[in-house]
């Protein structure tokens, strides 16, 4: 019974179910686009015009589509989006919503009621209505679709991490560091960052399907990615106009994305049970 | 009590101001000027400040703000860029038809999924609540948008049953509504049984069991009762959200409801129609909040407490 502490974290890990599937799921999303290049037969955009519309065959798996592409290489390239919206979008929530949460957190008083008020605002407006607020101003394009996505999202992160930050900040740690005559900076990100450490991961791990989600419905609706992207919403708002003719064309990206976030969901849900936040989710 | 209420809705005021402002201030950061959007590339520069002095866009911002929010307050959203037509007159057709579908919708879903999750609460790790937990974790990862898309390659393309788009009969509106349904059925099934397990954790259900109440009389009098009112308050309340969320499913469709309409305007770059529905939106979801704040403060006096620091 005398194991080391991150022997026994791993051991946990390995009981967890949810985790374990979702790390496997998730896994297996990040080696398909790793080796994107490798897996896919054809390119993402190889269009060819003999081959339009073909059913699921051992030479073309998933079909092809109205331009007679290759349905398998596009959602194999389109790992590549979706971990892109994954990445720049979890990260870009993280900067924001972190930084005020912990000024709000740390210095309480007018800068906290301000911040607190502007998070209430976001909460005001419904998310799809602000995201598509946001990309009519700066313009459509995937990194604008997830910047969006990210100011609406922020106020999540801000409200975690100020709730945590304040239940810490009068603990004696603190009050020694200040005494030692460190600055506000150093206490909020090197005195109270490392502890809430497991809270940001919880929570990254509970927006990220969501933000994934988001990002991809932007793109369905035109405002995201732009043809000949092989993004998996576009996909799918390309593929209905064939919808009789070539029913894989919507069936086949959609259950791509269907297993990104479902893979993305149980990671998060074995993270919480794993790292004990106790996190009502709403 | 009358200091939680009066709280709640000077706050709500405010809100309502700063999410008018932004709207309206949507227009001056958008790209593009909206006059030469009305007019044209090609329109001459001397018509263009006739257009703009038309319109009132010469002014200063502030100016236009009051005008813009005293017209709205006599109904009056301003004139569309792209079709010269009162932006009231096209949104107003729209709204009745998104609502229709979304209360309809909401009905449905409320129908299902309270009992479910209450039945998931009660009977919590059985088998029915195992599968339901299971189901809606997967239902939560499929996007609506995909789901629209399954139900018309399904019911409308593959058996025929039902129209893929238009929204004359009620046989237009069956896919739709699934579509709504069962894109909302995951998280309302969790939220009512996280907020049943709330009230069960309760001391004073702890209290009727130790009375001697039969298993019965505690589930329907004291847990039933006290979480249904919660559950209730926030489906309702949570209406605003459900429109702007059937944008994509009337999209699909074809339905020519709000969300239709403001999709299209972003896509043709008709500001004034998509300033009017954001604000039409935002206004009634910070109404919703605030009135649910209320009630649920008049229902709960914890919370009460807990906004005023505990005078009355």
């Amino acid at each position: 019974m005398n194991q080391s502490p991150i022997k026994e974290f791993f051991t946990s890990c390995y009981k967890n179910v949810n985790f374990m599937i979702g790390f496997i799921m998730v896994l297996s999303v990040i080696v398909v686009a790793i080796f994107a290049n490798q897996i896919a037969p054809y390119g993402y955009d190889a269009a060819d015009p003999t081959s339009i519309l073909l059913a699921p065959s051992g030479e073309h798996l998933f079909g092809t589509d109205n331009m007679g592409r290759d349905l398998f290489s596009r959602i194999v390239y389109g790992t590549r989006i979706t971990l892109q919206v994954a990445l720049i979008g979890a990260g870009l929530q993280l900067v924001i919503g972190v930084t005020l949460g912990l000024l709000s957190g740390y210095f309480g008083g007018p800068l906290d009621k301000g911040l607190t008020f502007l998070a209430d605002l976001t909460y005001c407006i419904p998310g799809l209505i602000m995201a598509l607020a946001v990309v009519t101003i700066i313009g459509s394009g995937l990194t604008n679709a997830i910047i969006a996505i990210s100011i609406v999202n922020w106020a999540s992160y801000t409200r975690m991490v100020r709730a945590k930050t304040m239940s810490i900040r009068n603990q004696a740690f603190i009050e020694t560091g200040i005494s030692f005559g460190e600055s506000s900076r150093s206490i909020m990100f090197r005195y109270i960052l490392p502890n809430i450490v497991p809270v940001i991961i919880v929570t990254v791990s509970m927006q990220l399907p969501g933000t994934i989600m988001s990002t991809t419905t932007l793109s369905f609706l035109g405002v995201g990615s732009m043809p000949p992207s092989p993004d998996w919403g576009l996909m799918v708002s390309e593929s209905i106009d064939y919808i009789a003719r070539g029913p894989w064309m919507c069936i086949f990206p959609g259950l791509a994305l269907v297993y990104t976030v479902f893979g993305f969901n149980i990671l998060g849900e074995g993270l919480r049970d794993l790292l004990d936040v106790r996190m009502k989710s709403q | 009590m009358r200091n939680y209420v009066l709280k709640k809705i000077g706050l709500g005021i405010i809100l309502l101001f700063c999410v008018s402002f932004f709207v309206f201030s949507m227009i001056y950061l958008m790209p593009g000027d909206p006059v030469t959007i009305m007019a044209g590339q090609l329109a001459k520069p001397e018509n263009l400040e006739a257009l703009r002095h038309e319109y009132g866009l010469d002014r200063p911002l502030l100016v236009q703000y009051v005008d813009w929010i005293t017209g709205i307050m006599h109904g009056d959203f301003g004139i569309s860029y792209k079709y010269r037509i009162p932006v009231w007159d096209m949104v107003s057709t729209r709204i009745p038809i998104s609502l229709k579908l979304t209360v309809i919708t909401m009905i449905i879903q409320y129908a299902i999924a309270v009992p479910a999750g209450l039945y998931c609460a009660f009977k919590k790790d059985k088998a029915f609540d195992r599968i339901t937990v299971n189901t809606s974790l997967v239902l939560t990862a499929v996007p609506s948008f995909w789901l629209s898309v399954l139900l018309i390659l399904g019911f409308a393309v593959g058996l025929g049953w039902f129209p893929a788009s238009g929204f004359e009969t009620w046989k237009h509106y069956v896919l739709p509504i699934t579509a709504g349904v069962l894109s909302g059925l995951a998280s309302t099934i969790r939220l009512t049984k996280s907020e049943a397990i709330d009230v069960l954790n309760e001391k004073y259900v702890t209290t009727a069991y130790a009375k001697g109440l039969p298993e019965r009389r505690v589930l329907t009098r004291h847990v039933l009762r006290n979480s249904l009112i919660v559950i209730t308050v926030n489906l309702f309340m949570s209406l605003p959200w459900l429109i702007s969320g059937y944008m994509i499913i009337e999209r699909i469709f074809g339905i020519p409801g709000m969300g239709n309409l403001m999709l299209s305007s972003i896509i043709q770059q008709d500001f004034n129609v998509v300033q009017a529905i954001i604000l039409i939106i935002t206004v009634l979801t910070v109404i919703c909040n605030i009135l649910s704040d209320i009630v649920l403060g008049f229902l709960d006096p914890r919370i009460r407490i807990s906004v005023t620091g505990g005078d009355k």
